[in-house]
């Protein structure tokens, strides 16, 4: 058995639990070493890493839809929003539900359910909100399809401002419980790169990417175009959803306002570096740009680990993050990882060297 | 010779008094010095307003340390940048926190600072917010975080008493939506003003044409008493602009968002006479309060700028109120501070007055500030909101 670069699974139920297990290896054996050097250092860098977490699981959400289908989505911070509010509202104790949300009906007043059945509620409620709107967003393609995910993020905005009964309307939501713990945000991490490698191996997702890159060729062989990308969307919005009930149960107190535009910049541009096609590779993107980012918070904060002291230039950071993705989009224009995966394979057989995505043989030694 | 009794018995009651005060000044200074984490916005979209109040409370350090700090022992403050992030405020804290600080100063807004104010509570540590007007923040934190800044909830008594002086029996309404700032200000207004709301007009957070609202207003003609405008600068300088133009005089009525040096540039002083605005204290103008004053000196001479907004009187008298409570208190105990706190009543600050403490947010008083005939700021009156 040995562990390589892929671009599509091979044949037979084997490989496809080769390529499944294969990306979550890595993903799993990046947890280990976040939780070791957490508890090495005495539980220090845990805030950052739980955030970091979380921004992971969103970014595999986004990768899901926008990766498999082609279409970029800007309305993702809706289903955070969803699962933030949702999960977040049946989470309240009912004590402090009293006091912040004084009309709400009396069932939902009395209900106080633990963390993971909050999470199980926000990612449904999700994945049911992408389910209603689905078929009619998913007939447009290209950069329609891309306004009308923005489209869907204002009227998502609007709605939770306006809904006061049960968010609180323009004021800031709180009494959320701090429950968001590094195993909880790491388990699901691992648990959701299976269902994502999962599904985008799978027969669902293989006739999506089929209608991503030909949907014509797509639609005359039997795939209706429209139900697959349904499919990813659903899905996609459903993770985002748990990412959304994750941050809730880490902010503890959050607005309208924090689910906006700004919060899926950051989310695209990870996904843009590691390679939109490829979930390791977005998981490659958050490592890179939380790296970055900390590195360089380091040094506008003056010092340099602490040894060395110097001015601190504010904004540094974002400049060195600007340049350094025209960089490498200049080097690998398909991001780090393009669309390949990692794969668990039985020693001499050979890997599957066609990639999908560009339709041209190429090889890819082991 | 009665006098002189008298006054020999001055002098002793004072000189006890001040023994008093000698001993209770004794700091439980371990570490040599107060050491004061801020973990506040430099940079992002809240760093305009974080760092006036961060820059407030600083040059107030200054002073104090420059007289020998709390009871002798020195204030050391060690900093972090929260970039406007929500996420990353709690993460500043903590890594405050680890290097020693003994409480913190949190950012002014309730979403981006929660995270912040948590930590210091998990940490056992007093969390402090100078700007903020949320009273919702320390209902959801707990019993070690103060917020220091007038309320909402006062503002708007505030503007309702000053409203019910003049004699205004019919406002006009115009408010901004999109922030509960705007909408929970109009809340407490609408519910303590005593005459008549003729009607109400929401205006979008990015209109810059205010015409219909305008020509509402003046086809009321006088059945309008005064306009309540509650949006913030630039957004009613455009507004003010307008509506004088339509040859409409009527008094205005804002917030504490209308403190601009640039609001007398933009609108003219023939269009600001009868504008008045409500704010927690008086710094943008002459004859200030003489603390006030040497503020805004000190400000200028160190960051090379009038102060950018509103934040820094908030940002300097919280941490005045705090200094005091540390005095009080004698060492940086949260429970104690926080004791400390909750039991100062009628303090004059410079600028305000602080009446007391309730559920760790202030009630304190307000200021109307107006616009004499050159467009200079002038300060009106104060206001006890209660």
């Amino acid at each position: 058995m040995r562990l390589g670069l892929t671009h599509d699974r091979g044949p037979g139920p084997l490989a496809l639990m080769g390529t499944v297990t294969g990306g979550t290896t890595i993903v799993i054996a990046i947890s280990i070493a976040v939780l070791i050097w957490v508890w090495a250092a005495g539980g220090r860098s845990e805030s950052l890493l739980v955030n970091v977490g979380i921004t992971a699981i969103m970014v595999i959400g986004y990768q899901v839809f926008v990766g498999n289908t082609g279409i970029v989505s800007f309305g993702h911070p809706a289903f955070v929003a969803i699962g933030a509010y949702v999960g977040g509202l049946v989470a309240v104790p009912s004590g402090i539900k009293s006091a912040i949300l004084p009309d709400l009906p009396h069932w939902l007043m009395n209900l106080s359910v633990g963390f993971y059945p909050s999470i199980l509620i926000g990612g449904a409620a999700a994945g049911l909100a992408a389910l209603v709107v689905g078929p009619i967003v998913m007939r447009l393609s290209g950069a329609t399809a891309g306004i009308m995910t923005f489209g869907l993020l204002v009227i998502t905005n609007e709605v939770i401002r306006n809904l006061d009964q049960f968010t609180r309307g323009t004021q800031t939501f709180f009494g959320v419980p701090k429950a968001s713990g590094l195993l909880d945000v790491y388990g699901l991490l691992c648990a959701l790169t299976a269902v994502s490698l999962a599904y985008k191996f799978s027969r669902f997702g293989l006739r999506t990417r089929a209608a991503r890159d030909d949907p014509l060729a797509a639609e005359t062989s039997g795939i209706n175009v429209v139900r697959t990308r349904v499919g990813a969307w659903v899905l996609s919005a459903s993770i985002t959803g748990v990412a959304g009930v994750l941050l809730a149960h880490q902010l503890t107190a959050f607005s309208p306002q924090s689910f906006f535009i700004t919060m899926v910049i950051p989310v695209m541009v990870m996904a843009v570096l590691g390679g939109t096609a490829s979930i390791i590779g977005g998981v490659a993107g958050v490592v890179v740009i939380s790296a970055w980012l900390e590195f360089m918070r380091g040094i506008e904060g003056g010092s340099l680990f602490g040894l060395v002291e110097i001015p601190s230039i504010f904004g540094i950071s974002q400049l060195t993050l600007g340049v350094g993705l025209i960089l490498v989009l200049r080097l690998r224009p398909r991001g780090i990882f393009g669309s390949t995966e990692f794969a668990w394979r039985l020693s001499g057989s050979r890997p599957r060297d066609r990639d999908p995505d560009r339709g041209a043989t190429q090889g890819q030694g082991e | 010779m009665f006098r002189n009794i008298l006054a020999a018995f001055t002098a002793i009651g004072l000189a006890t008094l001040g023994a008093g005060q000698a001993s209770a000044q004794s700091f439980d200074c371990a570490g040599g010095a107060i050491t004061i984490g801020m973990a506040k916005a430099q940079t992002g979209g809240f760093a305009f307003f974080d760092n006036v109040d961060a820059r407030g409370a600083l040059i107030a350090i200054e002073q104090i340390n420059e007289k020998g700090g709390i009871g002798g022992c020195p204030i050391k403050v060690i900093r972090g940048d929260t970039q406007s992030d929500p996420a990353k405020a709690r993460q500043v804290a903590e890594e405050l926190i680890a290097q020693g600080a003994q409480l913190l100063i949190v950012p002014a807004d309730f979403d981006i600072g929660v995270g912040a104010s948590q930590a210091a509570q998990a940490a056992g540590i007093l969390s402090f917010s100078c700007a903020a007007s949320s009273t919702a923040w320390t209902q959801a934190v707990g019993p070690h975080h103060f917020t220091a800044a007038i309320t909402i909830e006062d503002s708007g008594k505030a503007q309702a008493v000053f409203a019910n002086q003049k004699g205004w029996k019919r406002m006009y309404v115009v408010v901004n939506a999109a922030f509960n700032f705007f909408t929970a200000l109009e809340k407490t207004f609408r519910d303590n003003f005593a005459g008549e709301i003729v009607a109400t007009d929401t205006v979008a957070n990015d209109a810059t044409d205010y015409s219909a609202n305008v020509s509402k207003i003046r086809r009321l003609g006088d059945k309008v008493d005064a306009v309540y405008l509650n949006d913030y600068f630039p957004h009613v300088g455009t507004f003010i602009r307008q509506l004088r133009a339509a040859g409409v005089n009527l008094p205005i009525l804002g917030n504490s968002t209308f403190s601009s040096k640039a609001l007398p540039k933009v609108v003219g002083a023939k269009a600001l006479s009868n504008v008045y605005y409500i704010a927690q204290g008086f710094y943008e103008g002459r004859n200030l309060d003489p603390a006030v004053a040497d503020l805004v000196k000190r400000y200028e001479k160190k960051y090379g700028t009038f102060p950018e907004n509103l934040n820094v009187l908030p940002g300097y008298q919280g941490m005045l109120l705090l200094a005091d409570a540390l005095r009080k208190a004698g060492s940086v105990d949260a429970a104690k501070i926080s004791a400390a706190l909750s039991s100062q009543t009628n303090v004059a600050l410079p600028g305000s007055t602080l009446y007391r403490w309730k559920n760790r947010h202030p009630v304190r008083s307000a200021t109307v500030i107006g616009f004499d005939a050159k467009g200079e700021f002038v300060k009106v009156q104060s206001v006890d909101p209660r």
